[in-house]
């Protein structure tokens, strides 16, 4: 169930994306609408990380789940000062409200989970959703991005989402 | 290993600053830091070595250099270039949080070997090579 959530929301992005290649400019999603798509998805992810600071007394979840704070709202703070800087406003769009969607649904069925099955559903729900959101960022926005110091952003922010994916990785196998 | 005998941390955290300021003031500190070092009149005839000031540079998750071999008395500057906040972390001294752009002090005052961490990301090691 955690895999099938998970996927709804990155095929959500992987669609968003899909038509972004050059054969098909002006079709696939603008820089500001991935802007706000990356944007949510890091959003989304201090969400779950506070879910889990709310339910789990494990040091390794917890530990984890305030990294993730951090850093998603290291890089969303990065983001809006250089929109300010550019001028610019993200825009919300389909892939951000699906992805917001799937997020609600999967943070419920988290929230009835207890102890050592919540930590490890969390951990790895938190491993699928980098995996995606990585592959994605990855493959289909930084390419498509326009804007240089966008595109710069984005690839520092995968550096840091990659991190995050390798200590999932092993927070799941800790977790088993 | 043997710990530093005694560190001081200078204020080099530059929050609150604006962007433009903090390459500013890393300038000022190597500007600063040259006038030390580049005595005008070695007319003593002693060679009296002046603290130098070191810029560990954290980049990619590494830092850079990972070794650095400082003198007692010499000043390390480490600055955060990525978007991740990161530390610099060894018993007996602690960056704190480093967000992007933002840089900290050390004043290295014992000689000896000290390895530190950034504590959110423990695989990134340093260490000061302090003679």
């Amino acid at each position: 169930m955690i895999r099938i959530l998970t996927r709804t929301a990155a095929a959500a992005l992987l669609a968003s994306a899909a038509v972004s290649t050059p054969a098909m400019a002006g079709e696939g999603p603008s820089d500001m609408q991935i802007a706000h798509i990356a944007y949510t998805a890091g959003n989304l992810d201090i969400r779950y990380a506070h879910l889990a600071l709310a339910k789990s007394n494990n040091p390794e979840v917890r530990k984890f789940a305030e990294l993730m704070i951090q850093d998603h709202a290291a890089v969303n703070e990065l983001a809006i000062a250089l929109l300010t800087r550019l001028g610019a406003s993200a825009e919300d769009n389909a892939t951000s409200k699906q992805l917001t969607v799937d997020a609600d649904a999967k943070l419920n069925q988290l929230a009835q989970l207890q102890g050592a099955e919540f930590d490890r559903a969390y951990a790895a729900n938190e491993l699928g959703y980098h995996q995606f959101v990585n592959k994605t960022v990855e493959t289909a926005f930084i390419p498509a991005v326009d804007n240089r110091e966008f595109k710069d952003l984005l690839g520092q922010a995968l550096e840091i989402f990659k991190v995050h994916e390798q200590h999932a990785e092993r927070m799941v196998r800790v977790l088993k | 290993m043997k710990p530093l005998a005694s560190t001081t941390a200078s204020g080099g955290r530059s929050r609150g600053l604006p962007a433009w300021a903090v390459p500013l003031w890393i300038l000022l500190a190597v500007l600063m830091a040259g006038v030390v070092a580049w005595p005008s009149a070695p007319a003593s005839g002693k060679d009296a070595v002046s603290p130098r000031v070191h810029v560990v540079e954290i980049r990619h998750f590494r830092f850079y250099p990972a070794r650095l071999e400082v003198k007692a008395g010499d000043v390390i500057t480490w600055k955060n270039f990525d978007a991740a906040p990161h530390t610099a972390t060894a018993k007996g001294w602690d960056s704190g949080r480093l967000n992007h752009d933002q840089s900290w002090s050390l004043k290295v005052t014992g000689k000896g070997t000290v390895d530190y961490v950034c504590t959110y990301h423990p695989a990134m090691k340093g260490r000061l090579v302090v003679a």
